[in-house]
């Protein structure tokens, strides 16, 4: 037998009266009889019941399956190719094209001033034929109207680079395509040829934008950013005070360096982005229910289609919206956006443009 | 019919290819076929015509030379020098018109031939790991592609082709995926990517990886120890939904690895409570391992940090290998069942990072400030000259306690003290037994903790019981300490008990479930709790092994035998009239301690009644008292030498060792003259006898006697007395 025991009691309190009822009759005296070791006391039993665990997390589950299985429809990927080839196929004689992170959805291009914009300029000079339109900016409006309706937007940004010499008129100014945009790109214009030089990057910019949307004929939702980077392009390329001084590549005989005249730095990059709308994918699961079972055998299925090349394309980071809220203005340069398009981030869209 | 679908598919190629390479290269620009100056997209399979009077370049503005005998995009990009990953573009202009620039490039559709949607459809075959690839469309001149297939990384060169005609060709398992080249009409390949078997979920990919920490301890919230997730959500969220299903178990298998032990049917599961919080050890099961462990007291204890860890380092993380969506044996999407199919096994400590179990409490200390009393007929007295004695032992090791009521625990921050399922506060403790765990208030419902310290609480008055001492109802009574009621009472800080009948031999009761707890193995205590306090001299306790965790040990003088040199009486080694102390002593492996001490004084067996209340001022009443041997003046003169031996008595304790006593002493003596007999008769004697009480209580005795003068009428009526003790001097000598 084991050890007497007694029977647990409060902690609050004396002894219980049961344990000490209990002691009491153990050890009650009796003439002539030694203390009886007592066994047997009663005892509480302390009873652990299992704790149920919570349901499985199933919604979740079918969540993390259906992001699975979400992705931007194959035929996005092939229509946007499609769409590249017919643009580069118009316009490439005029502008460069290359994609950006190895996507169809996004796109870099860069076009000589020289081709479309007389010396001091932001008129179009004659017009440049191509498939779709009269300029090589509303062909590549016209290549992206078929794709148009498979996207969310089409986000494109424009920018204008100048070299240093200054266009004559001083009063440079392109009231005409100051309209349309959230913020006016300059609250008055300053009579002097440089800040003229600043307009003219933007006035070219603005002015291949609305080519652009031209191009587009309204299909789709195209949200434009205008910027006007002035000679920036060239100023970090060439210092044309430096003894030997050469413009960037590609060269030509009109170029004087000396005087800041670079037919390379006279160009309009545009950066075009294609969002489009990632859906469920074609591929539903072959398994039904809604027991963890179920849930863990679709999201495995969908696991395991087979990786094939390109199929994990996403939809390029955007450039408009992100963590900007608000463009940050920096000297000589004019940053617009049309109304309702987010804030642009203009770091993202140099960076991207290799500028 | 076979034949006829071959060819018939062949002919329709035929016509695809020809409709292709003819539209193409009207459409093509000059220098490529064409007349007009332009810019024109051409895919794999376009025929392309080079012309002697331009030259050519991927560079718009330089580069120009001349290329003859190249027919298509891919042999015209060779012949430039290009390089995988450059652009496609191959310019063109007349020698004689060189602003006149036209260009081709290869169709962008090019590559996403592989892609979903494309041209051709890439599917997981039968054999897990394997592909199956097939011309689905002809877009993008896949009709006339054929695809090349090589294996990455294979020593074999392993290698598939699906030919111009063919549409469907097997890719065998390659796990390091398949690069793609396509060609069209032997001319130079182009890269089209690489194809590869399908990935993982997120925590099959997990479960795979090296290095990965899925879970890890956690000593927070309301219910004690758990493991929380780690990392991941989308991980922890599949986990969860997993060990629902059972595709994901804990098993236990001392010794195995992990591999062995998933695949080992006998391995023991171990029930798990998985909440959104985390994964607990189901306490249910933790109850029944309690009560293997500890008896049918077991659901009284949390395991030791030392249990929890050592059962966490020999479980393993079980994963089923495949939901059933992927191949194996429980391909077409059967529920997967243990013992089915091969596992993913993972080391529980590994995954879940057992070894930071301990490091929270890795310094803690769990302290026991001792009471220590004095059990006396009035009742339990604390005493004041140790009582402030603090035992510590480190946490990590559930060091286990025992101490009186009044007793108090300090704890470590983030811990509990529970009784039963009981919490209770750090103060003053009762009887009971206690268990210090890791949680937060209420938590000591849940076993599914950890104990860092085990006390037990004994009260001195009711769970130490003299079992040897006689219990007199008719005698003084020790009437607020239970387990001492009846025990006789010398005076108020003194028991009394007979040398002949009552024996100093004591038994200890304990509270529920602690002499489970401290005498199971796994508590590594190296003592024993029995039921008997055993008397122990100053060297071990005879016949225990281990030594006894409580025992006993008697004393002449009221100091703990642990310091000093006390004077050691055994267990019924006491002369009469001599006060003992006897002392309860723990050994918990870590030090002795004297807990408790009570005094008994031995009686003397011929008392038949005391009145007094004091160790030196008492009236007694008794019989056959002590004999003494010495000299008689009177008549016969000078004296006579004889014995007087008490018949009946009464004496009085006095101060410095005096002891009166009235008494009807039977005499014998020889008459000092003439030797012959003298009051050999009953008397009545008053003496006063003077001694040292804890050595020898009396040693000389005068009085003054009036006896018959028998046989010699002529003798004095009375007498003075002059002797010693004969009792006393027997004693002193050793006998009894």
């Amino acid at each position: 037998m084991g050890l007497r025991s007694f029977t647990h009691r409060s902690t609050h309190g004396g002894a219980s009266l049961p344990a000490l009822s209990l002691v009491a009759l153990l050890a009650v005296p009796c003439a002539g009889t030694t203390a009886p070791a007592g066994d047997g006391a009663s005892t509480t039993a302390i009873e652990v019941a299992s704790v149920p665990s919570d349901p499985a997390p199933v919604a979740r589950m079918r969540a993390l399956d259906q992001r699975c299985r979400s992705a931007i429809p194959a035929t996005t990927f092939q229509q946007a190719a499609e769409a590249l080839s017919q643009v580069r196929a118009a316009i490439g004689r005029l502008c460069s094209i290359e994609l950006v992170g190895d996507t169809p959805l996004q796109w870099r291009v860069s076009c000589g001033a020289d081709d479309f914009f007389a010396s001091g300029r932001h008129e179009f000079g004659s017009p440049t034929a191509c498939e779709g339109g009269t300029n090589a900016f509303e062909c590549l409006g016209h290549g992206l109207r078929s794709m148009a309706s498979h996207l969310d937007s089409i986000d494109v940004a424009v920018v204008g680079h100048v070299d240093l010499e200054p266009p004559v008129n001083q009063r440079l100014d392109c009231r005409d395509l100051r309209d349309g945009w959230a913020e006016s790109p300059w609250p008055r214009v300053v009579r002097n040829r440089d800040r003229a030089n600043e307009r003219l990057a933007w006035c070219r910019a603005a002015r291949a934008a609305d080519s652009v949307r031209t191009g587009l004929g309204g299909a789709g939702t195209i949200r434009v950013a205008s910027v006007g980077l002035a000679s920036q392009w060239l100023s970090t390329r060439m210092n044309p005070t430096a003894e030997g001084a050469t413009c960037p590549a590609p060269t030509t005989e009109a170029d004087v360096p000396a005087d800041g005249r670079c037919q390379s730095a006279r160009r309009v990059d545009l950066l075009v982005r294609l969002a489009a709308e990632p859906s469920a994918a074609t591929t539903a699961c072959t398994r039904q229910g809604d027991t963890p079972a179920d849930v863990l055998y679709c999201l495995e299925e969908c696991a395991a289609r087979p990786n094939a090349s390109q199929s994990g394309l996403s939809n390029p980071p955007a450039f408009l919206g992100g963590n900007a809220t608000s463009v940050q203005p920096r000297p000589g340069i004019f940053v617009t956006r049309t109304a309702g398009s987010p804030a642009v981030e203009l770091d993202a869209v140099l960076r991207r443009l290799q500028l | 019919m076979t034949r006829y679908v071959v060819w018939g598919g062949a002919l329709l190629a035929c016509l695809g290819f020809g409709h292709s390479t003819a539209s193409a290269q009207a459409a093509q620009p000059r220098c490529f076929g064409g007349e007009a100056v332009a810019s024109a997209p051409v895919v794999l399979g376009d025929r392309i015509q080079l012309d002697v009077d331009c030259e050519y370049s991927r560079d718009p503005d330089e580069g120009f030379r001349t290329l003859r005998d190249r027919g298509s995009i891919t042999s015209l990009l060779a012949g430039l020098g290009w390089n995988p990953g450059d652009q496609t573009t191959v310019y063109g202009r007349r020698r004689d018109l060189p602003a006149e620039v036209s260009s081709v490039f290869l169709h962008h559709c090019t590559d996403y031939l592989l892609q979903a949607g494309g041209a051709f459809s890439v599917a997981p075959a039968a054999t897990p790991g394997a592909l199956d690839v097939r011309r689905r469309a002809a877009s993008c001149g896949a009709a006339s592609v054929a695809l090349q297939f090589t294996c990455r990384n294979s020593r074999e060169g392993l290698t598939a082709q699906l030919a111009p005609g063919a549409d469907t060709v097997s890719l065998p398992v390659c796990q390091a995926g398949w690069d793609v080249q396509a060609s069209a009409a032997g001319q130079p390949p182009y890269a089209l990517g690489r194809v590869a078997p399908g990935g993982e979920t997120p925590l099959q990919a997990a479960m795979r990886a090296e290095n990965t920490t899925l879970l890890r301890p956690s000593w927070d919230g309301e219910r004690g120890f758990r493991f929380v997730p780690a990392g991941d959500d989308d991980v922890w969220a599949e986990l969860r939904t997993a060990l629902a299903a059972g595709a994901v178990r804990v098993v236990r298998k001392r010794g195995a690895t992990p591999r062995t032990a998933c695949d080992d049917e006998t391995a023991e599961e171990i029930p798990l409570v998985v909440t959104a919080g985390g994964v607990a050890f189901d306490e249910g099961w933790l109850a029944g391992r309690m009560n293997e462990q500890y008896g049918e007291n077991g659901t009284r204890f949390a395991p030791t940090l030392g249990w929890l860890q050592a059962l966490a380092n020999e479980s393993h993380l079980c994963m089923n290998a495949s939901y059933g969506a992927r191949g194996g044996a429980s391909q077409g999407g059967a529920e997967p069942q243990r013992g089915a199919q091969t596992h993913i096994g993972r080391s529980f400590p590994e995954v879940a990072a057992v070894a930071s179990i301990g490091e929270r409490f890795a310094t803690a200390e769990v302290c026991l400030t001792h009471r220590r009393v004095d059990v006396t007929p009035s009742g339990q007295v604390p005493r004041t000259d140790r009582d402030h004695d603090v035992e510590c032992a480190p946490a990590p090791e559930t060091p286990l306690f025992v101490g009186l009521t009044g007793s108090s625990l300090r704890i470590p921050d983030g811990t509990v003290i529970c009784s039963g399922r009981e919490t209770v506060e750090a103060g003053p403790l009762t009887r009971g037994f206690y268990d210090v765990r890791v949680a937060t208030q209420g938590a000591c419902a849940a076993p599914a903790t950890v104990s860092l310290g085990r006390v037990g609480i004994v009260d001195a008055g009711v769970d130490w019981i003299p079992r040897g001492v006689q219990r007199h109802s008719n005698g003084a009574d020790a009437g607020d300490i239970p387990g001492w009621q009846g025990v006789q009472v010398d005076d108020p800080n003194t028991f009394a008990r007979s040398r002949r009948n009552d024996a100093l031999t004591f038994e200890l009761a304990t509270p529920e479930g602690f002499a489970a707890a401290w005498n199971h193995p796994s508590t590594g205590a190296p003592t024993l709790l029995s039921r008997a306090t055993p008397y122990v001299g100053a060297s071990a306790g005879p016949g225990h092994s281990p030594l006894p965790a409580m025992y006993t040990m008697i004393t002449a003088d009221p100091e703990c035998p642990l310091s000093g040199e006390p004077t050691l009486r055994g267990a019924g080694e006491s002369g009469p009239d001599e006060v003992v102390h006897v002392h309860l002593i723990s050994d918990d492996g870590r030090g002795k301690r004297c807990l408790a001490r009570a005094a008994f004084k031995s009686w003397d067996p011929r008392v038949v009644g005391n009145v007094g209340n004091s160790d030196r001022r008492q009236l007694r009443i008794g019989f056959l008292g002590h004999a003494s041997l010495g000299v008689f003046f009177s008549k016969p003169s000078p004296a006579a030498i004889g014995i007087a031996l008490p018949i009946f008595y009464t004496d009085l304790h006095l101060n410095a060792g005096f002891v009166f006593e009235l008494s009807v002493p039977v005499t014998a003596s020889i008459a000092w003259e003439d030797g012959r007999a003298s009051r050999v008769s009953p008397a009545l004697m008053a003496s006063m006898s003077w001694g040292w009480p804890e050595i020898a209580p009396r040693l000389i005795t005068a009085g003054f006697a009036i006896h018959v003068p028998w046989p010699h009428p002529d003798d004095e009526v009375y007498s003075f007395f002059v002797g010693v003790d004969i009792t006393s001097l027997i004693e002193l000598l050793g006998g009894r």
